[in-house]
């Protein structure tokens, strides 16, 4: 397992491509070709470099200089490139989608969009890479700032509300990861990550190492969004479906989970978190967020609100199967940071495409649509599955070492909640597959409507519900957009138009659509086969020893 | 070992319906249900002449799994499962099943012979749960009435999954294998894996899927439905549970009562064969939880004669709706002159089902009562003659009111083809077989009929009572049971499961905006510190971005200088 260390300047490399990029974009506005250029030149260049440090078999550290006595260092370690990985692999599939998604809408100020983009990339490679606590923390709140322009990118009262309350709640966790990162710098005398935890920890004063413990998991955990700390999730789906896709179900919120897995295996570890009896406490906060957020998703008729409702309970699965402490919860989980971000990427990616080619965004206006976006609702039904957690999905192999990793580890009632999670999944998912696929448009009768979430009630988490006024285009089941079909002279039973894969939906967005999806099947059929695999054993490896 | 035995070994009998769904899509309709009904009767010879062990041990999700296991139990059951699938495709093409749905039910029915193929409960596990998926996609493709049914069937089997994934999960912390070895442990994974099944066999009161969805789609759909989730069921309550349990006994016994009651009281043709099913699994259940070798044998010899006499009695079913148009036996009558060849087949099955003596459902029944009869309380034994009187009375009903009585409205017939009658007779020789000749049927079940002579006077004298005693309950009984509607389990199961999810959801939302109304209240505190709050977006992002590009670049000017 002991891999050696070489100094080298590769992490920083992942971390300034797409850095770099940012002034670039800004540079080229007026030429929107030029300006794509450099990003995707840049996400293809940071694939390379993190490709590049998947391979070497050393591991790759940056210094980064110490100010005011405070080291900051990057470290490509196991997990920290399973998740740059990750990131770095759909951050070319999104700037793909976005390409097709902003021009296929006509979106203003898309400059500031990609570089804004491009810089949440950088700051989450520095989460990934992050060598202790205070370089991961810089790199956190760079991230918050970074994807708070994406967030408030309409510009509308709604998407500035929700902005504002996601700087509130992410720099708000921030504070308090800031004090738990200072507690634990005068508890151990170190706040670098040491695979299997710090050892300073392990003979502190017990009451101050959990108070430590709090403020770390309750700061990161808002990225997290382990329940009460959530509601800023529900509320960023404002933001353009790519960030959505890629910020909002990826690289922020698993920079989130990834936080918390560093807090509790790198820095307290195993067997200090289990001694002070602290990691039961988050284990139970994240089951019931598991259950809750998928109870709650059930009500949601906007679509995109109903996926944060799951990307919420997902992510507790995540923070669950660390809080376990067993090898194989722990490997399940970091899977689980891989399976999840190829499924739930595809259903964003799917609602986006449903957005741009329909002007839909509710559930409820779904019914038949499959006939206008038959390549697209299947790829809609095959990432649900794997959220489901069936076989021969992504989904399900790592919902399986999860469950399996409850069964051995300190109480196998965490078992029932995983099962209990992905049966909501179903009770959410099912209906809205077979309302697209045997639901006709605006249709009253069963095989149209969502079996629970009742139409258009948007609301199911918000204090003040947002304002529905979405400038008429979500609002099209009561006979003007009929009409429109009308003209056009085609009607079918769906009450849409047919359409061939060929022609649904522009390339640009139906192909990444198609890469995820086939990537989270080949994930549920040959998971061995690729590097996440052996990324996520190594960090087991190093962790449990 | 001959070649061919070890040739056989090389690749699951599974592969051979996956390769012929994928030819149905590729050409046409006609050619590709033939190649189809080719390929899985195929299944047939080729598991019987496998040698036997453990085939084709690989590990693609890190654990070991046995994909093809060949041994006395999986041998039966999937040799009986290729040739009903193979007799089905051919049905489907008389009937006009459309290319995708033939497809759908080719993957269906592999993903059930994968479940009994499987050596290991992990592969088990998963071939469970495609057979959730599968199922449901083939329901759901029929569209209309049958879309939200299928949803329930998916939820009911999800639950299943649910269960026998926790059993699985525990057996495998406790033992560090998923080996199927001597069944799963007493204890939590004994009685999850019992719940878990018992969803799919139909325990009461978790039944109401079968009658739910099996009446709904095409009427070769319903066939291969028929086929294959139960059995399947019966045959992994073999594995689970070897040494049996009289609890296990008993449910079957409320199975036997429960669904023969229904099954009486219902006037739709396939609504009527579901109940029969739970009724028929139950006797299967009842030998089970038995356990002995005779148990097990007949358990085994009725899920085989069971597989063949109720897919023949579906498809005669399916003849009489898709010539007549109708579903409910109170608009048919007279068929037994207009359909001469079908009434053959429906008496053959009828009386197969009931356990006349000369056809098979008399062989195996038998064995299962005789199993009883040694192993379980008398009242189980009495269960099951009841059961039985219950059987002959609901098929003098069905084959009185569509065959026999004079019709109320002369309806049109559709025209009947030869390939209809092909499939009615190949499923009705082997009923007329394995009566005839018992050897044949309890040579090739797992477990051991023992001393069984299936001809003893007793028997025959069982037999004929029971029949004659159902029959002379419908005469007594014909008026009075037309006053008695059927009410089942649906009218306050799903309502109350609907209620659950819809109040708990309701709940736990305003659960949640008090929680985040606390949390936002604290963060307004935070909220100057942002800017004031009128402040246009640009410049906020400005700012925003301003800030950003001077984090990022001290962070490169720190690297550099470093």
């Amino acid at each position: 397992v002991a891999v050696s260390d070489v100094t080298s300047l590769w992490p920083l490399a992942a971390v300034a491509l797409p850095a770099l990029a940012v002034p670039l974009i800004l540079a080229s506005g007026a030429r929107p070709n030029r300006r794509e250029a450099w990003t995707m030149l840049a996400a293809l260049g940071t694939f390379l470099v993190v490709a590049l440090l998947v391979r070497s078999t050393a591991t790759h550290t940056t210094g980064l200089g110490s100010v005011v006595g405070v080291e900051f260092a990057l470290r490509a370690d196991a997990a920290g490139l399973l998740f740059a990985l990750l990131a770095s692999t759909l951050w070319i599939a999104t700037s793909v989608y976005s390409v097709g998604y902003m021009r296929g809408l006509d979106e203003h100020d898309q400059t500031r969009y990609f570089a804004a983009f491009a810089a949440s990339i950088a700051a989450t490679m520095g989460v990934a890479f992050a060598a202790n606590l205070l370089t991961l923390f810089v790199f956190y709140e760079l991230l918050t700032l970074a994807t708070y322009p994406l967030v408030a990118h309409s510009g509308t009262a709604e998407a500035r509300a929700a902005g504002r309350k996601y700087l509130a709640y992410t720099l708000g966790g921030g504070v308090l990861a800031f004090a738990g990162i200072l507690l634990v710098g005068v508890l151990a005398d170190t706040v670098a990550f040491e695979a299997g935890g710090v050892a300073g920890l392990a003979t502190a004063d017990p009451t101050l190492a959990r108070a430590a413990f709090g403020l770390l998991v309750a700061g990161f955990g808002v990225k997290a969004a382990v329940m009460p700390l959530h509601g800023w999730l529900p509320a960023a789906m404002v933001a353009p479906t790519p960030v959505s896709g890629l910020l909002h179900a990826v690289a922020v919120v698993k920079s989130g989970a990834f936080a918390v897995t560093r807090s509790v295996l790198y820095v307290f570890g195993p067997e200090t978190a289990s001694d002070l009896g602290v990691a039961s406490a988050l284990a139970v906060a994240a089951a019931v967020t598991m259950v809750l957020a998928g109870v709650v998703g059930l009500r949601q008729d906007s679509l995109k609100r109903g996926l944060a409702y799951s990307t919420v309970s997902q992510l507790s699965y995540i923070v669950l199967g660390v809080a376990l402490l067993t090898p194989l919860a722990m490997f399940g989980a970091l899977l689980h940071v891989v399976a999840h971000a190829f499924m739930k990427i595809t259903l964003f990616f799917v609602a986006g495409v449903v957005y741009v080619e329909t002007g839909e965004k509710y559930v409820s206006d779904l019914g038949g649509v499959a006939a206008r976006l038959p390549a697209t609702m299947t790829a809609f039904a095959v990432a649900a599955a794997g959220l489901v957690g069936f076989p021969l999905v992504a989904g399900f192999v790592s919902k399986y070492h999860l469950v399996l990793g409850a069964a051995t580890g300190p109480d196998a009632a965490f078992v029932a909640a995983f099962l209990l999670a992905g049966l909501l999944k179903l009770l959410y998912f099912w209906p809205v597959v077979y309302a697209a696929f045997h639901g006709r448009r605006g249709g009253d009768d069963p095989a149209s409507r969502h079996a629970f979430a009742p139409p258009h009630l948007a609301d199911g988490g918000l204090v003040a519900p947002p304002t529905h006024d979405d400038s008429g285009v979500g609002d099209s089941t009561d006979g003007s957009d009929a009409a429109g079909e009308d003209a056009t002279g085609v009607r079918h039973g769906s009450g849409w138009e047919r359409r061939t894969p060929r022609t649904e939906a522009s390339p640009l967005v139906l192909g990444p659509v198609l890469f995820t999806v086939g990537m989270a099947v080949a994930l549920g059929v040959a998971p061995t086969l690729f590097p996440f695999w052996e990324l996520a054993e190594l960090a087991v490896a190093e962790v449990f020893g | 070992m001959t070649t061919l035995a070890g040739a056989l070994t090389l690749a699951p009998p599974w592969a051979a319906f996956l390769v012929a769904a994928v030819v149905v899509l590729l050409v046409g309709r006609r050619v590709g249900q033939a190649v189809a009904a080719v390929l899985t009767a195929l299944t047939v010879p080729w598991i019987l002449l496998a040698a036997p062990g453990e085939y084709l041990v690989v590990a693609p999700l890190g654990f070991e799994q046995t994909l093809y296991r060949v041994d006395g139990f999986t041998r039966f059951v999937t040799a009986v499962f290729g040739f009903v699938a193979s007799v089905a495709m051919v049905y489907g093409a008389a009937t006009g099943l459309d290319r995708r749905a033939t497809a759908y039910a080719l993957t269906y029915a592999g993903a059930s012979v994968a479940a009994v193929l499987a050596g290991d409960w992990l592969t088990l596990l998963m071939a469970w749960e495609l057979m959730a998926v599968t199922a449901t996609v083939l329901v759901w493709h029929h569209g209309g009435d049958a879309v939200r049914p299928a949803f329930r069937y998916a939820v009911y089997h999800l639950v299943s999954g649910v269960f026998l994934s926790a059993a699985v999960a525990l057996q495998y912390a406790a033992l560090g294998t998923f080996d199927y070895d001597a069944g799963l442990l007493t204890g939590p994974p004994l009685v999850l894996a019992v719940a878990g099944v018992g969803v799919n066999l139909g325990f009461v009161g978790l039944h109401f899927w079968i009658p739910d969805t099996y009446p709904r789609p095409h009427v070769a759909s319903s066939v291969v439905l028929a086929a294959f989730t139960t059995k399947v069921a019966v045959y992994v309550l073999a594995r689970v549970a070897p040494e049996g349990s009289l609890v296990v006994a008993w449910l079957g016994g409320a199975m036997v009562l429960y669904g023969v009651t229904q099954a009486v009281l219902q006037t739709e043709m396939r609504r009527l064969l579901s109940y029969h099913i739970v009724s028929q699994v139950g006797y299967m259940v009842v030998a089970l939880g038995v356990a002995s070798a005779a148990g097990v044998a007949g358990a085994f010899a009725h899920l085989g004669a069971h597989v063949l006499y109720k897919g023949l009695l579906f498809v005669v079913a399916g003849v009489v709706v898709y010539r007549t148009g109708e579903e409910s036996l109170k608009r048919l009558g007279g068929l037994g002159r207009r359909m001469p060849l079908t009434f053959g087949a429906f008496l053959v099955a009828a009386l197969a089902i009931t356990g006349v003596p000369g056809f098979s459902g008399f062989v195996s029944k038998g064995l299962v009562t005789k199993a009883v009869e040694s192993g379980a309380p008398d009242l189980l034994w009495w269960a099951l003659v009841a059961g039985s009187v219950g059987t002959a009375l609901s098929f003098a009903k069905f084959g009185y009111y569509a065959f026999v009585r004079a019709a109320p409205d002369e309806v049109p017939l559709r025209p009947g083809t030869p390939t209809m009658a092909l499939a009615m007779l190949a499923l009705a020789g082997p009923s007329v077989l394995f009566g005839l000749s018992p050897g044949l049927l309890l040579g090739a079940v797992p477990g051991d009929p023992g001393s069984f002579e299936p001809y003893a006077t007793s028997e025959l004298l069982k037999a004929a009572a029971t029949t004659l005693a159902g029959v002379l309950a419908f005469v007594a009984l014909r008026g009075a049971l037309a006053t008695v509607p059927p009410v089942d389990v649906d009218r306050v199961l799903h309502p109350a499961a609907k209620g659950l999810a819809q109040s708990a959801s309701k709940a736990a939302i305003a659960v949640g905006e008090t929680g985040e109304r606390g949390v936002d209240r604290s963060l307004v505190a935070l909220a100057p510190l942002l800017g004031p709050r009128d402040v246009s977006t640009v410049s906020t992002v400005g700012t925003t971005l301003l800030v950003l590009a001077g984090g990022l670049g001290l962070a490169l000017l720190l690297a550099v200088l470093a």
